[in-house]
C-alpha cells in the first residue's frame, strides 16, 4: 500500500515537472477541491495554460516533497557534500517547485532557489516565470516579492543588459503588480514592489528615461484609484506618483498634459476664481489668470514671504505643484460625492492638504513640528537665524499665512465640502474638519 | 455610523467572560494533537511559534505546562555556527524573525547561557547596512521589522552597543510618512503592525521624541471600528492582532485613552472559542498561538487584572522586563 502510495507521489512529481517545462505559457495555478480519486486520473491538471492540482493529493505530496528536501537537502546535509551534481540539482528543483507552489511562505526554501540561481542550475527568466504562477494563487505571498527583488537586482547588475530588455523587464513587474493587485485588494507587497520597481529605475536611468515611466505610472494610477475607492494602498502608490511629478521638466509637462488630455492652470483657475475670499478685492478674473506668468500666480496666492535671506524662488515648480495638487482635489471632490462613506477618499484628501499646506509652510520659512510652528532654515542658503531658531513663531508670522488668499482658498473649499458632506450623514466629514482644527492645526481658523 | 463601514457585528451569544483555563489547555495541547501535515506546513515559523504560545502562558501564569527544558534544547539545535544566527527550525536558514524569538524565549526562562549569544551579536551586526537599515538573511530584503528585531534582540543581550544606534534610528524615521505613521521600507504606506515596530525601535533607543506623536497617535485611533474591534489600514477589516499592534504603540505614546477600551475589550473577548479555547482573528474564526498571544496581551494593557503585566515595548512579561532591568522608553505627556 505504502509503496503504491510513494509511486503515485512521484508520478504527479513527473507529472507537475513536465507541464512546467513549458513554463512561459503558463499563467496560473491552483489547487482543485476534489475530496476523492474517483475518477483514477492522474490528479495534475493543465487545461489552457493552467496548471491545477486535484486536492486530495496535495497532503501526500507536499508532506513527502517537504520531508525529502528537509532529509537529503538542509544545511548540515549539504555541509558534507559541498557541491551539488546536476542530478542532485534536478531532483532538488522538482522537489522544491511543488512544495513551493503549495506553500510558498517558507523562506528556506526559497534561498535554495538562489543558491541555484548563483550556481547556474536554474535559469533567472524561467524564475520570474514560476514566481508569476506562484502569485497567481497567492498574491500577497511576501517572499515571493523578495525573491522577484532578489532575482531582479541579479538581473540589472548584469552588466550587458540592453535597454530592450530592459523596457521589457519593467513592463513585465508591471504587468505581475497589476495581477497580483487586482486579485488581493489592498495588497501591501504588490504596490511596495511597484514603488520598488520605479525607484530602482531612477538608479539606472542612464538607460532609460523614467519620466516618461512616471506620467505613465501616473496615468495608470489615477484611473486605477478612482474604480478601487476603498483600496488604499493604491491611494498611497498614487502619492508617490504625484510626488514623482514634481520635478518634470518642461517637456515632460508638457507630455503629460497631452497624455492626460487636461489643462492644469485651467483647473487651478476655476477652483480658485470660485473660492476667492469676498473680503479680498481680487482684480483678475478667470481669464486674466490663465495669462498670468507662474511668478505673478504664486505672488497673488502667497504674496509675502517673510524669509530673512535674499534667495531667489523659482516659482516655476511651486506653480505646477500646486497645479497637481489641485488637479488631484478636484478628483477627490468627485469621488467623495459619487462613491459615498469611504475612509480611503477622505485620507487621500488629508494627503493633497497636507501637501499643499506644507508648500505654504515652506514658502513662508516654516515647519510644524509637534503642533507648534517653528522656523526652518532656507533650504537654499542654509540661513540660520539663531535667535529665532526653535521658537514658537508669534501671531504676526502666522497671520500671514492665514491671511494669504492661497489659504483662504483652501478653507473655504473645504468647509464647502465638509458642510456638503455631513448634510448627506457622511461620518468622515466630521473626522475631517477635526482633523484639519487639531492635526493640520487649523483650530484657531475654523 | 453609515451602512458601508466594513466591520463584522458581535452575536448576542458571543463570549463575554475571559475563558483563562480554556486557553491554557489550548496551548498546552496545540501541537501535540496535530497531524503531521499541518506540522510541516507551520515548521518554517517554529521558533516564533514558541514565542507566542510561551509569552501567552507565562501572562496566564501557566508557563509550567510547556516543556521547557525540550524548548531549550530546541533552541540550542536551530543556531548556526557560522553566522551565528538561529532558524525557525532544523534544516531551515538563520534569520532576524526567529533568531529575536529564539532570544525572547530563552530570556523569559532565564536560559540566555543555552546559545551562543556571542554569535547572536555577531549575526545582528553582520545585518545592519551602511545607511542603518537591516537586512533579515544574508540575501538582503531590507525591512523595518528586521530593525526592530535588531535593537529588541540586542537590548534583551544588553549588547546595543555593537551596532549604529543613530543609524539604526536615522533609517527608522527615513520610513515615517506625512501621517506620523510608518511603513516597510522608506516611502511605504503606514502599517499598524510596521508602526509597531517602528515606535518600539525608538522606544527601546530611547529616541521617542523623534515622533510625530499627535499625528500618529490620530491615525492610530482612527483604526477602531464600530465593532470595538482594531484594523491595522484604512477599510480593512478588524484583526485581533490590531489590539496588540496599535495598543501596544498608543502605549508607548502614552495616550491608550484616545481609544475605546470597554468596546475593545468585548470585541477581544468576542474573539474567543469557548469549545477549543485559544482566540481568532475575527469573532467565529479558527482559534491559533498567534492571536491567542494578542488577544491576552491586549486584554493585559487594558487593565485586566487576570493576566500578567505585558510589557508594551517587548511584547513579554514586565517582570521578565524588570529583571533585566530593562527601561524602554515610553512618552510621558
Amino acid at each position: 500500500m505504502e509503496e503504491d502510495k510513494f509511486a503515485l507521489v512521484e508520478k504527479i512529481i513527473k507529472d507537475v515537472h513536465n507541464v512546467l517545462s513549458k513554463i512561459a505559457d503558463l499563467y496560473a495555478f491552483d489547487v482543485v477541491p476534489m475530496d476523492i480519486n474517483f475518477q483514477n486520473k492522474s490528479p495534475v491538471l493543465h487545461l489552457e495554460n493552467c496548471l491545477g492540482l486535484e486536492s486530495w493529493c496535495v497532503k501526500h505530496v507536499y508532506m513527502y516533497c517537504y520531508s525529502e528536501l528537509m532529509d537529503k537537502y538542509s544545511p548540515k546535509f549539504k555541509r558534507k557534500s559541498k557541491k551539488i551534481s546536476n542530478i542532485d540539482s534536478d531532483r532538488l528543483i522538482r522537489l522544491l517547485n511543488v512544495t513551493i507552489l503549495l506553500n510558498p511562505e517558507i523562506n528556506s526554501l526559497w534561498n535554495k532557489r538562489r543558491d541555484l540561481v548563483l550556481g547556474l542550475l536554474l535559469d533567472k527568466t524561467v524564475e520570474l516565470h514560476f514566481i508569476r504562477l506562484v502569485l497567481s494563487r497567492k498574491p500577497k505571498c511576501n517572499e515571493a516579492f523578495v525573491y522577484r527583488r532578489w532575482l531582479l537586482e541579479t538581473i540589472f547588475q548584469e552588466e550587458n543588459y540592453e535597454r530592450n530588455s530592459i523596457e521589457h523587464l519593467i513592463n513585465d513587474e508591471l504587468i505581475i503588480c497589476d495581477l497580483a493587485s487586482d486579485k488581493s485588494p489592498n495588497n501591501y507587497h504588490s504596490w511596495n514592489h511597484r514603488i520598488w520597481l520605479l525607484n530602482k529605475v531612477k538608479t539606472i536611468s542612464t538607460y532609460y528615461d523614467p519620466n516618461a515611466l512616471y506620467i505613465k505610472e501616473y496615468n495608470s494610477s489615477e484611473k486605477w484609484t478612482s474604480k478601487h475607492v476603498s483600496d488604499f494602498s493604491c491611494f498611497h502608490y498614487h502619492q508617490y506618483c504625484i510626488k514623482n511629478l514634481y520635478n518634470l521638466c518642461n517637456d515632460s509637462w508638457k507630455s503629460l498634459e497631452k497624455t492626460l488630455n487636461i489643462n492644469f492652470r485651467k483647473n487651478l483657475v476655476r477652483v480658485l476664481a470660485s473660492n476667492f475670499p469676498k473680503d479680498v478685492t481680487i482684480q483678475a478674473s478667470e481669464e486674466n489668470l490663465l495669462g498670468y506668468s507662474e511668478e505673478n500666480l504664486m505672488n497673488l496666492l502667497l504674496s509675502y514671504s517673510n524669509k530673512i535671506c535674499n534667495c531667489i524662488v523659482n516659482y516655476v515648480p511651486m506653480c505646477k505643484k500646486i497645479e497637481i495638487l489641485f488637479h488631484a482635489l478636484v478628483l477627490n471632490n468627485e469621488l467623495i460625492c459619487f462613491y459615498k462613506y469611504h475612509e480611503t477618499l477622505w485620507y487621500h484628501r488629508r494627503f493633497i492638504l497636507h501637501e499643499i499646506i506644507s508648500i505654504m509652510y515652506e514658502h513662508f520659512g516654516l515647519v510644524r513640528y509637534n503642533g507648534a510652528l517653528v522656523k526652518k532654515n532656507c533650504k537654499i542658503c542654509n540661513f540660520d537665524d539663531m535667535r529665532q531658531k526653535q521658537a514658537k513663531i508669534g501671531r504676526y508670522d502666522t497671520n500671514h499665512i492665514y491671511s494669504s488668499v492661497l489659504f483662504n482658498v483652501i478653507l473655504s473649499h473645504e468647509k464647502q465640502i465638509i458642510e456638503e458632506r455631513q448634510k448627506d450623514g457622511d461620518p468622515n466629514a466630521d473626522r475631517h474638519e477635526k482633523y484639519l482644527k487639531f492635526v493640520e492645526g487649523f483650530n484657531n481658523v475654523m | 455610523m453609515s451602512f458601508k463601514t466594513k466591520d463584522v457585528v458581535l452575536s448576542e451569544d458571543r463570549p463575554k467572560t475571559l475563558l483563562l483555563q480554556k486557553h491554557s489547555d489550548f496551548l498546552a495541547s496545540y501541537g501535540v494533537n496535530k497531524d503531521d501535515y499541518e506540522y510541516c506546513m507551520t515548521e518554517y515559523l517554529r521558533m516564533s511559534g514558541i514565542y507566542w504560545s510561551l509569552t501567552a502562558m507565562e501572562l496566564m501564569d501557566q508557563s509550567s505546562r510547556m516543556p521547557k527544558e525540550e524548548i531549550i534544547a530546541f533552541i540550542s539545535s536551530c543556531q548556526d555556527s557560522e553566522s551565528g544566527g538561529l532558524s525557525a527550525s532544523n534544516g531551515h536558514d538563520p534569520h532576524m524573525l526567529y533568531t529575536l524569538s529564539a532570544v525572547q524565549v530563552l530570556a523569559m526562562y532565564d536560559r540566555l547561557d543555552a546559545i551562543d549569544t556571542e554569535g547572536v551579536v555577531r549575526f545582528v551586526t553582520s545585518m545592519q547596512q551602511e545607511d542603518g537599515s537591516f537586512i533579515g538573511d544574508k540575501w538582503g530584503e531590507v525591512d523595518t521589522r528586521f530593525s526592530f528585531c535588531a535593537v529588541m534582540c540586542l537590548s534583551l543581550l544588553h549588547r546595543l552597543d555593537a551596532i549604529n544606534v543613530s543609524k539604526a534610528v536615522d533609517f527608522v524615521l527615513s520610513c515615517m510618512n506625512f501621517d506620523g505613521g510608518f511603513g516597510s521600507k522608506p516611502g511605504s504606506e503606514s502599517h499598524a503592525g510596521l508602526i509597531y515596530c517602528c515606535v518600539g525601535t525608538l522606544s527601546i533607543c530611547k529616541r521617542m521624541d523623534a515622533l510625530k506623536c499627535d499625528e500618529l497617535a490620530w491615525w492610530l485611533c482612527e483604526r477602531q471600528l464600530p465593532s470595538g474591534g482594531l484594523n491595522g489600514r484604512p477599510e480593512k477589516l478588524p484583526d485581533l492582532c490590531y489590539s496588540w499592534w496599535v495598543m501596544s504603540s498608543l502605549s508607548m505614546l502614552n495616550r491608550i485613552h484616545w481609544v475605546d477600551k470597554k468596546n475593545l475589550e468585548q470585541y477581544i473577548l468576542a474573539c474567543q472559542d469557548a469549545e477549543t479555547g485559544g482566540f481568532s482573528d475575527r469573532p467565529g474564526d479558527i482559534t491559533d498561538p498567534f492571536h491567542t498571544l494578542f488577544g491576552l496581551a491586549g486584554l493585559s494593557l487594558l487593565g485586566n487584572s487576570s493576566i500578567k503585566r505585558v510589557n508594551p515595548t517587548y511584547c513579554m512579561p514586565q517582570e521578565t522586563i524588570d529583571r533585566l532591568k530593562l527601561e524602554p522608553q515610553i512618552l510621558y505627556v
